[in-house]
């Protein structure tokens, strides 16, 4: 492999770093933002339509039963674009090498690249952070002295990694292998000012489609309602330890995993209220202040939750109640998609 | 959630992240927090759960039952299937490398990727160290859980 000199080095001109809360919507609205783009992160992820619902009772990560709250990585990226027309440039790897000289090459020509690493190998991140989770995303805007200058958007500081680090990080295994997956956008930067009507609307159809229609009873608001009956039967048959791991298991993915809150209820709520003042609509106003008072049942249900982890119920708590939470927010977020659903619906006729 | 209620609890997780809370308007900005203590308890009892596995992997060794590269692939949080997928075997094969007889008669080649694919050095991954690597954040016997 070719050592990286002091000659070879450039840095990406005009590349700002936002920290974000969530690291995929975090680096597509740092790269859109590069681009041009006015779009925040709350606005990636309802654009990109990266909100969903899915209980897997067979599937495990890192010992943990799988929930999750956010689409498949790498799917907020392609969907925004997309929806904003920008032509969006990917390439995964069999090669390490070609890997990195891709990458290098993309950065001369001065494009910052999103890539797909593991959060495992990112030695930034304190040790407890250390998981195998292989569909973290972070921004390379430059190297310098051999090193990768990183934009990774949780945190709010810019980092380096060297080209060994980072190429582990990129072709990570065990699991959704990263395969050094890039991606770039080509356009040259400038100023726009681009009508977000479209994109908005087309992001809540997507997500209200999965939230309310799902092919399969996993996923969406049958998901929730699926979690529920589970807790219930868990409680029978299952030994206490281990219902306490499941239990811990979800408040995890719920609220550590980069969700900015509530499994990324929180930031869709910001997503819908700005959405609100851009189209002047009150309907979404309101389905952003609906979409607040779900955020916090969800805090709620991961505060009851975690007093069973613990196994210091209070006297009035009961597995009962917690599965009759969930089923309340299946039926609140129901209620909330097809008002959101009938909107799009009809603001989509009159386009 | 309001902008003041954001919890700071700091925990395992990053010192400063970003969380989502409504301000006065009723608009949602970007607040830094240092934690919950809610999840908190979920990473601690994790790497409690990560202590446990290292703890029986040693006992395993002891007995016999199982090669040192038992411990080292723990010490990852990898299971077998992730081992394999690392180095570029097949599951059985390495499930065979962590028993104790074929462990000792691995040639070299075969032992530099699994030191390649745990970043660990090849003297390193025949012995068992008494104590955990410092590194690995595990609540210690008698710490104190956040509560």
């Amino acid at each position: 492999m070719p050592t990286m000199t002091e000659k070879q080095s450039c840095v990406v001109t005009g590349f700002q770093h936002h920290q974000a809360a969530h690291c995929e919507t975090g680096a597509t609205s740092n790269l859109l933002r590069y681009q041009g783009f006015d779009i925040s992160e709350p606005m990636a992820l309802g654009i990109g339509g990266g909100l969903t619902f899915g209980y897997f009772p067979f599937l495990r990560m890192a010992h943990m039963l799988l929930t999750t709250f956010r689409t498949m990585p790498g799917q907020v990226m392609r969907a925004t674009c997309r929806r904003l027309g920008v032509r969006l440039y990917r390439q995964k790897f069999w090669l390490r090498a070609r890997a990195q000289q891709r990458l290098d090459a993309v950065l001369e020509q001065g494009r910052p690249v999103m890539c797909q690493t593991s959060l495992y190998w990112l030695p930034y991140f304190p040790p407890g952070m250390r998981l195998h989770f292989n569909g973290h995303h972070i921004v390379i805007y430059g190297r310098d002295n051999g090193r990768y200058l990183v934009s990774e958007p949780m945190l709010d500081e810019v980092v380096t990694l060297t080209g060994a680090e980072l190429e582990r990080a990129r072709f990570a295994r065990g699991g959704m292998n990263p395969n050094g997956r890039m991606y770039w956008l080509c356009e040259q930067p400038q100023p726009r000012s681009v009508d977000l009507t479209r994109p908005i609307l087309a992001g809540i159809r997507q997500v209200c489609y999965r939230m309310l229609v799902p092919p399969v009873p996993m996923l969406g608001v049958r998901g929730i309602r699926f979690l529920a009956r589970d807790l219930m039967r868990w409680k029978r048959k299952l030994p206490e330890d281990e219902v306490r791991e499941n239990l811990s298991g979800i408040v995890f993915m719920q609220e550590l995993v980069g969700s900015g809150g509530a499994g990324y209820r929180a930031m869709y709520a910001g997503f819908l209220t700005e959405a609100a003042e851009l189209l002047k609509s009150e309907e979404l106003a309101e389905a952003g202040r609906n979409m607040s008072a779900i955020v916090d049942q969800w805090r709620d249900f991961a505060v009851l939750a975690t007093r069973f982890v613990r196994g210091r119920p209070n006297p009035g708590d009961s597995y009962t109640a917690m599965a009759e939470s969930l089923r309340d927010l299946a039926g609140e977020e129901e209620k909330l998609f097809r008002k959101l659903r009938d909107y799009a619906k009809r603001k989509e006729a009159l386009l | 959630m309001k902008k003041k209620d954001v919890p700071q609890d700091p925990g395992l997780d990053i010192e400063r992240k970003l969380m989502y809370a409504e301000d006065e308007d009723g608009r949602y900005v970007g607040v830094q927090s240092s934690g919950w203590e809610v999840s908190n308890v979920s990473f601690s009892r994790y790497w409690a759960h990560v202590g446990r596995t290292l703890g029986e992997a040693r006992a395993r060794i002891r007995r016999g039952e199982r090669s040192p590269l038992y411990y080292w692939m723990r010490v990852h949080q990898l299971t077998e299937s992730m081992l394999a997928d690392y180095v570029g075997m097949w599951k059985w094969r390495v499930k065979r490398h962590l028993r104790p007889w074929r462990f000792s008669k691995l040639k070299p080649e075969v032992l530099a990727r699994y030191a390649e694919a745990l970043q660990t050095p090849v003297e390193q991954l025949r012995c068992v160290p008494d104590k955990d690597p410092e590194t690995l954040p595990i609540p210690k016997p008698g710490q104190v859980q956040p509560e």
